[in-house]
């Protein structure tokens, strides 16, 4: 998805679940940063470098396929983009190495999303932002996996359902996608089966990203079979999806439940909300700001990335996680750690080694020992609070 | 039914120009192997003894035509396959001379490696052995391939 | 990277640097050594493509394109290990041709790099244009084996070094459980 939805659309649905307008643009905006939050801006701003939630197309390009780099890159898209659904499938007469990836196919309604979004309750309003931002994509990545995989993330025969025509692709980034005409790009085909090119929907180029298309395609995987998308309805599910689950983090709803969507608050602007999915790519943004400003009253701002960078490099050691990205920092490193762990417990080593603190001690990354640290902190301060 | 289809139509296209591919490839390794050891190749195409150590060129024409027979052979195996999958095939004449020439191929092997003869020699027949028997494979592929592409084209048809 | 790894990588790159070398030290008498490495090279491979289809590629769309290609590799390297006496101009060929695609890919890869204005596209334009330089090099030489050997042998240097730096690239693996 992109910045109509995971910026103005996050807003929109932060409102209808109860927040308010202050509260909601700060969720929206560290929805959006998942897709900024790369190591070029931590180099920049002082971060933490294992904080990051996206990578540049020229730090895929530069990273090697040596299994580390893989791994690195399996931990970012997998934690953020291509949630998992289902860690332990079975698919019959299959080798390990394969099954593994194959474990990594994004879906919705997955154990993962239950465990972002339950994770994310109590937590900062950053928490919650990541946590939609990982919801809103498992429904627009469905079925590729956020890892580069030529034997899953492959596919083909793409057909828009609209006028049946073939969909084709070129592979010019610079030329860019015009949706008027019906030309877009994708990665290119590369049978090598770590190559960055298949790394997630590059295959399918930005065509899970648009609210408006209707395609079919065939994903490497699936055994020949034709997958149909219909994106406004998938993104519509998704609103839905976000408004149940901000209200579960609020506290306002007891259990977060798979498949579960709260149509109710959201069916009287439904045929609005169909109208902005079904519209032009270069309008939805303009339009969901739009209906964000009717709901709350309140003027939305735009996205600007580098809003809160002076407050974090202003703020000495001490008061760093204080700071808006300070805390953002802080739950993108705990989603990330939880998705690891979720991974490599099920015994599948793509995303990398995970051990558990109060078995092992610390060991590992120096910037997750911060996150160690705060943990610490408040189980003192909640144990304080008992006593 | 259609996942079907378009899997065998995949199997189909690929093992066709695989064919294709082989039967290049073992044109061009009999052509560089004249040039290194002219009266094995000549031997092996079944010319005389006596016919073998002659430079003339009508030897070497023969041989080229031979081979280059076979490049065609193979071409029209592949390129049969190619327009079955495709469905631009009325008559699927190219299905029992892929089987009599996959039998053939398979049943040469097995005859040569049980034969005890003398002049045998296991490592050449193991060279040939990788690529003639993954021709054999493809052969196969496309026999299957284009019987269930029949099949479920008369089941939409009656559809 | 674990540590046996990390030895083993160290070890692959201080033998592939020290074929480099040697071949550079006597490149007129290094020809059959840059014969036998590259089918082996074939050999291997073609191999690889066949373990891969076997393991992986044969479960995905249109997978048994793998099967093929591995074998016509695999093929294609034991045929040439076959031969008394590969012509220099087929391996100058090959050559030419790995160096072609490798530093077109590298230039192409650089300039994109160029344009989007980050530091770290200078190397990369490097190794492209020098595999560039060295398979026109290869062209006005066709039918040198002495040349063979020397376009190969830096190939082998470039690669030994390489593979030493990923071997002693800090490792960031172990993560806190959640």
């Amino acid at each position: 998805m992109q910045e109509d939805f995971h910026y103005y659309a996050t807003y929109c649905a932060a409102l209808l679940a109860g927040y308010k307008h202050d509260e909601a643009m700060q969720l929206c905006y560290s929805a959006q940063l998942v897709d900024c939050c790369t190591q070029t801006m931590l180099a920049r701003t002082g971060g933490p470098k294992a904080a990051a939630t996206t990578q540049l197309q020229l730090e895929l390009a530069d990273a090697s396929t040596d299994p580390i780099s893989l791994q690195e890159m399996t931990r970012i898209w997998a934690s953020f983009h291509f949630l998992p659904k289902d860690l332990y499938a079975k698919k019959k007469r299959c080798s390990l190495r394969y099954l593994n990836k194959y474990r990594l196919i994004c879906d919705v309604n997955s154990d993962l999303l239950v465990d972002t979004v339950e994770l994310a309750r109590g937590e900062s309003l950053q928490a919650a932002g990541i946590a939609m931002h990982v919801l809103a994509d498992t429904w627009a990545h469905r079925y590729f996996a956020g890892t580069p995989s030529f034997v899953i993330n492959n596919a083909s025969f793409f057909h828009d359902l609209e006028s049946g025509e073939r969909i084709k692709f070129s592979h010019n980034p610079r030329s860019g996608d015009d949706t008027e005409k019906g030309l877009f790009t994708n990665s290119v085909y590369q049978t090598s089966e770590n190559s960055i090119m298949n790394l997630g929907h590059g295959r399918a180029g930005h065509l899970p990203d648009y609210s408006y298309i209707r395609y079919s395609f065939m994903p490497a995987w699936g055994d020949f079979e034709v997958i149909e998308k219909d994106n406004p309805a998938e993104y519509y599910n998704a609103f839905a999806q976000m408004v149940y689950a901000m209200k579960y983090i609020r506290g306002e709803v007891e259990t977060f439940e798979k498949e579960v969507y709260d149509t109710d608050s959201v069916e009287k602007y439904k045929e609005l909300i169909m109208e902005i999915l079904k519209s032009s790519p270069d309008k939805t943004a303009d339009y969901w700001k739009r209906f964000g400003e009717k709901l709350s009253g309140r003027e939305v701002e735009d996205f600007e990335g580098r809003k809160y960078e002076e407050e974090y490099m202003a703020a000495d050691e001490e008061g760093k996680s204080e700071t808006y990205l300070g805390r953002f920092f802080l739950a993108a490193m705990r989603q990330k750690s939880m998705v690891t762990s979720r991974i490599f417990g099920s015994g599948n080593i793509l995303a990398g080694v995970s051990i558990d603190y109060d078995i092992k001690g610390f060991k590992g990354i120096r910037d997750y020992r911060h996150m160690v640290n705060e943990q610490l902190k408040k189980i003192e301060e909640a144990g304080n609070g008992i006593n | 039914m259609d996942a079907a289809y378009r899997k065998n139509q995949t199997n189909l296209i690929f093992s066709g120009i695989a064919i294709i591919a082989f039967g290049i490839w073992s044109a061009l390794k009999l052509i560089f192997y004249m040039g290194t050891n002219r009266a094995a190749v000549l031997m092996n195409l079944g010319f005389m003894a006596a016919d073998v150590d002659s430079p003339e060129l009508v030897i070497n024409i023969a041989a080229g035509l031979i081979i280059g027979f076979s490049v065609l052979f193979h071409l029209f195996l592949g390129w049969s396959a190619i327009r079955d999958a495709i469905g631009k095939m009325r008559f699927r004449l190219y299905i029992p001379i892929a089987a009599i020439y996959g039998f053939g191929v398979f049943s040469s092997y097995v005859d040569e490696l049980f034969s005890h003869r003398v002049d045998v020699t296991y490592g050449t027949l193991f060279i040939s052995f990788i690529i003639d028997m993954t021709s054999v494979a493809a052969l196969v592929f496309i026999i299957v391939s284009s019987k269930n592409l029949k099949k479920i084209r008369r089941e939409k048809a009656r559809a | 990277m674990g540590l046996t790894k990390r030895v083993l990588n160290v070890i692959a790159s201080l033998i592939i640097l020290a074929l480099g070398v040697l071949m550079l030290l006597d490149p007129k008498n290094s020809y059959k050594l840059v014969v036998l490495l590259l089918m082996i090279t074939l050999i291997v491979k073609g191999l690889r493509l066949l373990v891969y289809y076997f393991k992986m590629a044969r479960h995905t769309v249109g997978g048994i394109v793998f099967l093929y290609q591995g074998v016509l590799l695999l093929d294609a390297g034991i045929f040439a290990l076959s031969l008394d006496n590969v012509p220099v101009v087929y391996t100058m060929l090959y050559l030419i041709v790995c160096m072609l695609v490798a530093g077109g890919i590298d230039v192409m890869r650089s300039n994109q790099a160029r344009i989007m204005e980050t530091g770290k596209w200078k190397l990369q334009m490097v190794y492209g244009a020098g595999n560039i330089i060295l398979s026109i090099l290869g062209i006005i030489f066709l039918f040198s084996g002495t040349w063979v050997a020397i376009i190969y042998a830096v190939s082998l240097l470039h690669s030994g070094v390489c593979r030493m730096i990923t071997a002693f690239r800090k490792t960031a693996v172990v993560y806190i459980g959640g």
